[in-house]
């Protein structure tokens, strides 16, 4: 992957850029092998485990995509003319949380600038989004041969969506509906009104639902068709894979709309960008159609361009923006947040719960979803994933907004604050302004920890956090146990 | 039409397939939990989980409604005591499977609509598709 940069960095002559990206090229490629060569004769494993490896593997990648913006800081610092953008990747938590943030396809960034930045890096962040996107673990399975173990590891990242029959056919085809939109988006872009540098760049974050710009103001500075053309590519990459597969091979356009979740998605998007035009222009007096309904599809997507600085919009509609990053959008795309896939059977639980208490002592209720009726034990067993992750996900939030509140200068409100939480651990990237260079290393790490938790859908991470304390205590109490039995 | 079925076996099954695809309105009144459960799957249907006998469980499936009241279970009891409480609240249109010809004049005091013996009939459709064919089959030989 870093290899892939370095022709980027011979094409803007960056020198200084080569030995960074060589340097994590490498690196990634011994750990590879090392873990390819350990993991060798290893047993089958059991859903547990690859949970707990894919948590791993996510946490450990951003260090090595840390790598070239700690390198390429340090190595330009002795320049006078560097600018300060560049020069806080000296620190390593800013250099890890924006690898995070780039893998986890959140687009929070510690680049107060991101033009001063070098092309290469520019690339790197925006490459990491791309790949982030459509998950490291399908690179790994497309050269890994499919096999039981690769699906449980599959479905551990939460996309359960088959397109093939098998596991490799299923990448493969993600990779070919990736690189397509990815390739139309350029173009569409390109032909709105960006340059190609800015095109690709923001075609592959957009469609990675990412959120890293290579301009100061993110999507701000361009005309309303550069605006229109990246809430396409954002909608699109919100859309289900196994969808886009129904349309685009078998020309089955009515699955765009037919199950639940996708219809719920135009919904929210359309009924969302109504009461935030409503609220922005109660707030501030004019109806601004691009600008809002942008920053709606924008977090509704997670995908996290902006067109203006979100701080200055009223509490009630930050509030709204954070609930649609905790929202998410399609399950089975690259978006982040719960995914409407939950949100839907979250509400039909709530509609079934209605209907039997308004059942006769005898009558029966059909659990209908999709056109397919479930089991009452299927139902309740979705209903009780979806509760849980919710449970999660707002106790998550809570305890972010927790540790932020100590730490972020006090002019940030405590609706900034929970905008900001969502906007983590949703990988949304909308940010009120908290998320700097010169944020507390606390909230940074609190952010990145965020990022991480919130992309894999919390239980990975939580079961790998959770391992030692079991292993503690099973030692202490496996002891007691046996200084019990001895009396 | 309203029409309430109790007893969710083959026959029943089948003619919740019939009356739904020809858009009837359908009560089904099943004491089994795992058949009841089946029907819920395929249909469209209200589903009572609780048998006959059990009380005003046709008043539950809106009987002052039903057009019809079809008792289709293996238990003649049970079909009886359906077609009897059906006979009491109204019901215009009686009908019933007989597991045992035997109790065919019970339910005919009733006034109900019976279908005796449903095995034998079915042999006998068997028997005449036989014929059929070595009818056609003599016709072609001349």
């Amino acid at each position: 992957m870093a290899l892939l940069t370095v022709p980027i960095c011979l094409l803007w002559q960056e020198y200084f850029a080569l030995s960074a990206f060589l340097v994590t090229a490498l690196l990634s490629l011994i750990l590879g092998q090392l873990f390819y060569w350990l993991g060798q004769g290893a047993e089958q494993a059991q859903l547990k485990q690859t949970m707990i490896v894919v948590a791993l593997s996510w946490g450990l990648i951003p260090w090595l995509g840390a790598i070239p913006f700690l390198m390429i800081a340090h190595g330009l610092a002795p320049l006078a003319e560097t600018a300060p953008t560049i020069l806080y990747f000296r620190d390593v938590w800013s250099a890890l949380f924006e690898a995070v943030s780039g893998f986890t396809s959140a687009g929070l960034s510690m680049a107060i600038r991101p033009s001063q930045l070098p092309h290469s890096l520019q690339w790197w962040r925006s490459f990491m989004q791309w790949i982030g996107g459509v998950g490291v673990i399908v690179l790994m399975l497309a050269v890994l041969q499919p096999s039981t173990d690769a699906y449980r590891l599959y479905s551990a990242e939460g996309r359960e969506d088959r397109l093939g029959l098998t596991i490799g056919q299923t990448v493969k085809r993600i990779w070919w509906i990736y690189g397509l939109f990815t390739v139309a988006g350029v173009m569409l872009l390109r032909v709105a009104g960006m340059t190609w540098w800015e095109a690709l760049n923001h075609a592959m974050c957009a469609i990675a639902t990412g959120g890293f710009s290579v301009t100061d103001s993110s999507i701000g500075g361009y005309g309303s068709a550069a605006k229109l053309g990246v809430i396409l590519i954002m909608i699109f990459g919100a859309v289900s894979f196994s969808t886009h597969y129904a349309w685009l091979y078998r020309r089955r356009f009515r699955t765009l709309w037919q199950d639940s979740q996708h219809w719920l998605l135009w919904c929210l998007l359309l009924i969302g960008c109504g009461i935030l035009l409503l609220e922005n222009y109660w707030f501030s007096g004019t109806f601004r159609w691009l600008d809002t309904s942008f920053q709606w599809v924008s977090a509704l997507t997670t995908c996290g361009f902006s067109t203006e600085p979100v701080q200055f919009w009223s509490p009630s509609g930050k509030l709204l923006l954070s609930l649609g990053m905790i929202m998410g959008a399609a399950s089975g795309s690259t978006v982040g947040g719960l995914k409407l896939g939950r949100v839907s059977i979250l509400f039909k639980a709530v509609v079934w719960r209605f209907r039997r208490i308004s059942l006769s002592p005898h009558e029966m209720l059909r659990y209908q979803l999709d056109n397919q009726v479930l089991s009452q034990e299927t139902a309740y067993r979705w209903i009780e994933s979806a509760a849980v992750l919710l449970m999660l996900w707002l106790g998550s939030i809570a305890v972010g907004i927790f540790l932020l509140i100590h730490v972020v200068p006090s002019e940030y409100t405590l609706s900034d604050i929970f905008f900001e939480v969502a906007s983590a651990l949703g990988s949304a990237g909308l940010s009120t302004g908290i998320t700097g260079p010169e944020m507390n290393l606390t909230a940074k790490i609190t952010l990145t920890a965020m990022m991480w938790m919130g992309r894999l859908e919390i239980f990975p991470v939580l079961l790998l956090l959770t391992m030692p304390v079991q292993q503690v205590w099973r030692l202490i109490w496996g002891r007691r146990k046996k200084t019990r039995s001895k009396y | 039409m309203y029409l309430i079925v109790v007893g969710a076996g083959q026959e029943g099954r089948n003619l919740i397939d019939i009356a739904i695809q020809q858009g009837h309105r359908v009560s089904l009144i099943e004491p089994v939990a795992e058949n009841a459960r089946t029907v819920l799957q395929n249909h469209d249907v209200q589903v009572f989980n609780a048998s006959i006998a059990t009380g005003k469980i046709l008043e539950e499936a809106e009987v002052k409604k039903a057009d019809a009241l079809i008792a289709t279970t293996h238990d003649d009891a049970a079909n009886l005591m359906a077609m009897f409480l059906g006979q009491d609240y109204g019901v215009k249109k009686l009908v019933s499977l007989i597991n045992d010809s035997s109790h065919q004049h019970l339910f005919e005091r009733l006034g109900v609509k019976v279908l005796p013996d449903a095995a034998a009939i079915v042999a006998q459709q068997l028997f005449d598709f036989c014929l059929e064919d070595r009818k056609n089959g003599t016709q072609g030989q001349s």
